[in-house]
């Protein structure tokens, strides 16, 4: 895949995601896997309140333009539309990048792991 | 009770997050926000109670954005659903209040992201509109510099003269305090801080800087206009139908836009359709009004009480005889010059027609007498350009001797001594026409008329 993290989530020629992290947002993260059955806005905002026990929260604001911006990147895509709700549910190409900053979390897991529980047992 | 009420609404864009605390204070007051336009808030009367209000940028509004396209339906849909109920919306603001839950989700929950959607709407919206103002301002204050002595002549030209800089400048520096602000809160996003947000005082001083210079030199303005008004109309009336056709034409526009469209795509063809409308008005109305000629409620055919004058008849010696044929005088009034007027005599004598042009101004000081003396025969000396050919110019020469025999601190001539310009202390005298200034007669007859009545307190210099 050529496609970066940065390129995907340019933001009307603004870089959304954090440059310096080199990554996804965590709202980002939880919306596309939100996304991998098909849902509605307010419901991918129950889903990742429930998924997340109410840690991550997203704005009803942060959301539509979230949405509306991984929608024209096709990312995720619009499969309905009823009463002004729009259904919507990741492409191939939104879960090529889930896939690779899944990866990329469990890398991070592992060498905090590496570091951080192989420290202690040194000492 | 009142049910409604208006109360002036001049908070600038960047400090829509302090509008939230306003309308907090409201509600608490038993004030519910019911409209905002473009220079008032409408009011109703509710139970004083506690609200919270969030207010947010809306990225696909702005000033020729619909207010309810499907888009903007859908995006409120999705704050109704997350607890947050649509108020009013205007341009890229979108307003939404919910009653007392502590645990309600923000409607922006990144920072970053809002930061972003700020600097590409409103900040972008803001510098455009500076942009565009700017132009104008630079436009509207070439006319005024160099500065020409016929400015202050009227009302408008002395406050337009003197105002115009001071309204530029209270246009720039909140621009640029913008500019500061953004570049800060984005530094403060880089530096992973959270963004400052504007209090209620600060956006009210902000508020009071941007609109009170506006405000004021708006109001000296339209005095300028309406005292001008009453000199010469169709001149006012003239300049003034172009602002008056554009801006009626944008407000329906506006309304059109704004109210009846739903579609992003219709603003395009409205937009086009007003531009063609403001070149079809301005090409009927300025030949139509420029027809109408440019008149003045002050014109008569004689010289009212209270004006210095010289007329034919009395220059006419004891041996010619003649009639008058037309006359005409003309009269203005500014703060720097509260005495000017034009007139204009034609005499059938012995045949032929003879006429005499006098225009006479007495100032505040003779330092705008000279002024004026200089204004005038430096635009004698030019002539008037017209297409490729300078008409009227003349040769202007000064006269010494008969400057100390008329006794006055300034004085020229045409070549052809058919016209003169005198100034002394705080009155300029420009005659033109049938006048022999050589004659002791004439002389004396306009010392005697014009110059006698130099304010001896303000004229010697």
């Amino acid at each position: 895949m050529d496609v970066s993290i940065i390129d995907i989530v340019f933001l009307g020629g603004n870089a959304v995601a954090r440059e310096q992290l080199k990554t996804l947002t965590e709202q980002m993260y939880y919306i596309l896997l939100s996304l991998i059955s098909p849902n509605h806005g307010y419901g991918i905002m129950q889903e990742v309140d429930r998924r997340t026990q109410g840690r991550v929260k997203i704005g009803a604001g942060t959301l539509y333009n979230l949405l509306s911006r991984f929608e024209e990147e096709y990312i995720i895509e619009q499969i309905s539309e009823e009463d002004r709700r729009k259904t919507y549910v990741i492409t191939q190409k939104g879960l090529d990048i889930l896939k690779e900053e899944y990866q990329r979390l469990i890398q991070l897991v592992s060498d905090g792991r590496c570091f951080l529980e192989g420290g202690k047992q040194d000492a | 009770m009142r049910k409604t009420k208006r109360v002036f609404w001049g908070f600038l864009p960047l400090d829509y997050k302090a509008i939230e605390t306003y309308l907090e204070e409201m509600a608490e007051k038993g004030w519910m926000l019911e409209k905002v336009g473009a220079w008032a808030a409408k009011f109703r009367a509710i139970e004083p109670q506690k609200l919270k209000f969030y207010i947010d940028v809306f990225k696909e509004g702005g000033p020729f954005a619909p207010e309810n396209t499907k888009e903007a339906e859908e995006y409120r849909n999705l704050c109704l659903e997350s607890g947050w109920s649509f108020i009013t919306s205007r341009d890229y603001l979108q307003f939404f209040y919910a009653e007392g839950d502590d645990n309600l989700t923000s409607i922006q929950t990144d920072e970053v992201l809002e930061q972003k959607i700020v600097e590409s709407t409103l900040w972008r919206g803001q510098l455009i509109s500076v942009i565009i103002c700017t132009i104008f301002a630079i436009k509207a204050m070439s006319l005024y510099f160099p500065p020409r002595y016929k400015f202050l002549l009227s009302f408008v030209g002395v406050a337009g003269m003197l105002l115009f800089p001071l309204l530029f400048i209270s246009v720039i520096l909140p621009a640029a305090y913008d500019l500061i602000r953004t570049l800060r809160a984005r530094r403060n996003i880089n530096r992973g801080l959270p963004i400052e947000k504007p209090t209620l005082e600060g956006a009210r001083k902000r508020m009071m800087a941007l609109h009170g210079p506006t405000f004021v030199i708006g109001v000296i303005i339209a005095l300028a206009i309406i005292t001008d008004s009453f000199f010469r109309p169709q001149v006012v009336a003239m300049s003034l139908a172009g602002p008056i056709i554009g801006m009626v034409i944008g407000l329906i526009l506006r309304y059109i836009i704004k109210r009846k469209a739903t579609d992003k795509k219709d603003s395009v063809l409205y937009v086009t359709f007003a531009i063609l409308g403001v070149l079809f008005f301005s090409a009927i109305a300025n030949p139509l009004l420029s027809g109408i000629g440019v008149g003045s409620s002050y014109k008569r055919d004689i010289i009212p009480e209270g004006y210095p004058a010289i007329t034919m008849s009395d220059l006419l010696e004891g041996s010619q005889q003649g009639t008058s044929v037309y006359s005409e005088f003309n009269a203005g009034m500014s703060p720097i010059i509260p005495k000017h007027y034009s007139y204009l005599e034609t005499w059938d004598v012995n045949g032929t027609n003879e006429n005499i042009r006098v225009k006479y101004y007495k100032t505040i000081h003779p330092r705008f007498a000279e002024i004026i003396f200089n204004g005038i025969t430096a635009e004698l000396r030019e002539g008037i350009k017209w297409k490729d050919m300078i008409l009227f110019r003349k040769t202007i020469i000064s006269d010494d001797e008969m400057k100390n025999l008329w006794n006055v601190n300034n004085l020229a001539l045409t070549e052809a001594r058919d016209e003169i310009i005198i100034q002394k202390g705080n009155i300029v005298v420009h005659l033109s026409g049938n006048i022999d200034f050589e004659n002791r007669h004439v002389r004396e007859l306009i010392i005697d008329n014009f110059l006698s009545l130099v304010e001896t307190n303000i004229g010697e210099i």
